[in-house]
């Protein structure tokens, strides 16, 4: 039979592209964690805004809510846990079933740029359908969170949102990997001590109203767009701290 | 990338791993050649898993170097995927059942046989429906074992697979072993201190202790450096001075020693004494070897093989 020598080893390694997707699915094995869960969670949701949206809309003889309802808000945390447990849970494997550590921040990085797409595109999409049937009549606006922006506007905004809260889930599920919970510690410490420091200085130079203008002028897609700073950050740093991580199943 | 002198699967020079003052592996230098199953046994702490983690590009060493297929293993994809290493504690995903890590493993490893892989879900008696959650200690360390095996990785390290493990499925893990292992030769590295339960299973021994390698060995030398001699305690002494004795036992008017160093012409020499000269168990040994000397006339290692 077979027999492995170091002649007839493979001495190449398999393709980028063939490496990145066997991190991606199996990262996906079980659908429901990354994709049927938070669709289902999501679903339920908004099941239960309509009843209560009725419920209201009976009970005040028509008169809609007004606003934005908030409840796609979900997906967007729910992609900080899943980038967060995703990270936290595969690496250790992935490594064991002798994938690099390159390999498994590539894959997955394309794996949540891909579900931050698809969840937009998924959002953007329903908010359309919203605005088709009116609401319902009912005055819900679930996925519509912009009534001005169009389906291109509307997933834009959503993906760069969801791309940030997957690349700041990954930072932290990095640091929680390679240092645990004193790392953690460090972590949320040092975060808190920035931003305070960040406030106490815009408070120290007067710069509150620059700040309030700079968001006003940028619009809401602008700030998205400043938040690729911010997420381009975040993956770096998810990329540059489990470089160097060591996995220990603990 | 040109293959290793002599087909060595690994090869370590001076490969050192501290954390803080402790060396974990100190100065650890050994080759294995492919194809051939080493037993890395040691006591708890004594740095296996270090080791083991260093090999697969797990851990990065403080000094010196570690090549598997003649190469750095970290972060080297070209021969990282000739590795399989499930870790003793490995987690899995916590909505992952076992079909999913069926499902997710065959992708890594270019020889994975997926027959083989439920025939062994269904000799462990686990059901592919299972959440690996809440599954015991032992049928976790099964399934490390159904993915080391039908992984069929050139390179498989089973880091103490039997955890938990009752006899009757450590029993088919080494069969099955054994019986895949001379169908599709490959590298294995077994790290266990069931060391009698194994010693059939391994062709060559690697002992740590306070990370130092103290034994590198084939198992056969190592049996047939040391023996048994019993007789009568009196014959027995006459025969055993100025010997290196590692072990002995007294039971009324008899005497039984196990003698470090014994070579066909000790051997003869015993017999002609009218004593018997039995083999010594890998355990015993080891355990002479890694702190257990119960007679302060001990050998180094070197010594007792020169």
């Amino acid at each position: 039979m077979t027999a492995f020598t170091a002649d007839s080893l493979p001495t190449t390694a398999r393709p980028l592209g063939r490496r990145i997707s066997t991190i991606m699915l199996l990262q996906l094995t079980n659908p429901m964690t990354l994709i049927g869960w938070p669709l289902m969670i999501l679903g339920f949701i908004y099941v239960l805004n309509l009843a209560i949206y009725s419920l209201i809309s009976t009970a005040t003889e028509g008169a809609t809510a007004v606003g934005v309802n908030g409840g796609v808000g979900f997906i967007w945390v729910y992609t900080l846990v899943m980038a967060v447990q995703s990270v936290n849970q595969t690496f250790p494997l992935a490594l064991g079933f002798g994938a690099t550590r390159r390999d498994y921040l590539l894959g997955t990085g394309a794996l949540f740029t891909l579900l931050s797409a698809g969840y937009a595109a998924l959002i953007a999409t329903l908010a359309m359908a919203e605005r088709a049937v009116d609401y319902w009549g009912i005055g819900l606006r679930f996925f519509d969170s912009s009534p001005d922006f169009s389906w291109f506007e509307l997933f834009l905004g959503t993906f760069l949102l969801l791309l940030l809260f997957a690349s700041v889930g990954g930072a932290t599920a990095a640091v929680y990997v390679r240092w645990k919970a004193s790392g953690m510690y460090v972590f949320w410490a040092g975060l808190v001590v920035l931003l305070v420091a960040v406030g106490f200085l815009l408070t120290w130079t007067e710069s509150w109203g620059a700040v309030g203008e700079f968001f006003a002028t940028a619009g809401v897609l602008g700030t998205l767009a400043w938040s690729l700073v911010i997420s381009a950050i975040a993956a770096s740093a998810a990329y540059l701290i489990l470089r160097k991580a060591t996995p220990t199943n603990t | 990338m040109t293959p290793a002198p002599e087909s060595l699967a690994l090869e370590a020079r001076g490969l050192t791993k501290r954390f803080g003052s402790l060396a974990a592996v100190d100065d650890a230098t050994f080759t294995t050649p492919q194809n051939t199953i080493t037993g890395l046994l040691g006591r708890n702490g004594a740095g296996k898993t270090t080791l083991m983690r260093l090999i697969t590009g797990q851990e990065f060493p403080t000094s010196g170097t570690v090549r598997l297929f003649g190469a750095k293993p970290v972060e080297n994809a070209a021969v990282l995927q000739h590795t399989c290493f499930i870790s003793e504690a490995q987690r899995y995903p916590d909505e992952f059942r076992i079909k999913h890590v069926l499902a997710g493993a065959p992708r890594f490893f270019a020889n994975w046989d997926a027959d083989f892989a439920a025939q062994l879900v269904d000799e462990f008696r686990l059901t592919p429906k299972q959440r690996i959650k809440k599954l015991s200690r032992g049928q976790r360390s099964a399934i490390g074992v159904i993915v080391g095996l039908a992984s069929r990785a050139p390179l498989t390290i089973f880091d103490e697979p039997y955890l938990g493990l009752d006899a009757v499925a450590r029993q088919i893990f080494y069969d099955r072993l054994l019986a895949d292992y001379s169908e599709h030769p490959r590298t294995v590295i077994l790290s266990t201190h069931l060391i009698d339960e194994v010693s059939q299973l391994l062709e060559h021994a690697l002992v740590i202790d306070q990370g130092r390698i103290v034994i590198d060995a084939p198992v056969e030398e190592l049996r047939s450096s040391a023996a048994t001699v019993s007789g009568t305690t009196e014959a027995v002494e006459r025969f055993i001075t100025g010997r290196e004795v590692a072990h002995r036992e007294q039971l009324g008017g008899l005497l039984s020693a196990t003698v470090a160093a014994m070579d066909d012409a000790d051997r003869a020499a015993a017999r002609t004494a009218g004593l018997e000269v039995g083999p010594v168990s890998l355990q015993q040994l080891i355990v002479r070897r890694t702190g257990g000397f119960t007679t302060p006339s001990t050998t180094t290692y070197e010594e007792a093989t020169a």
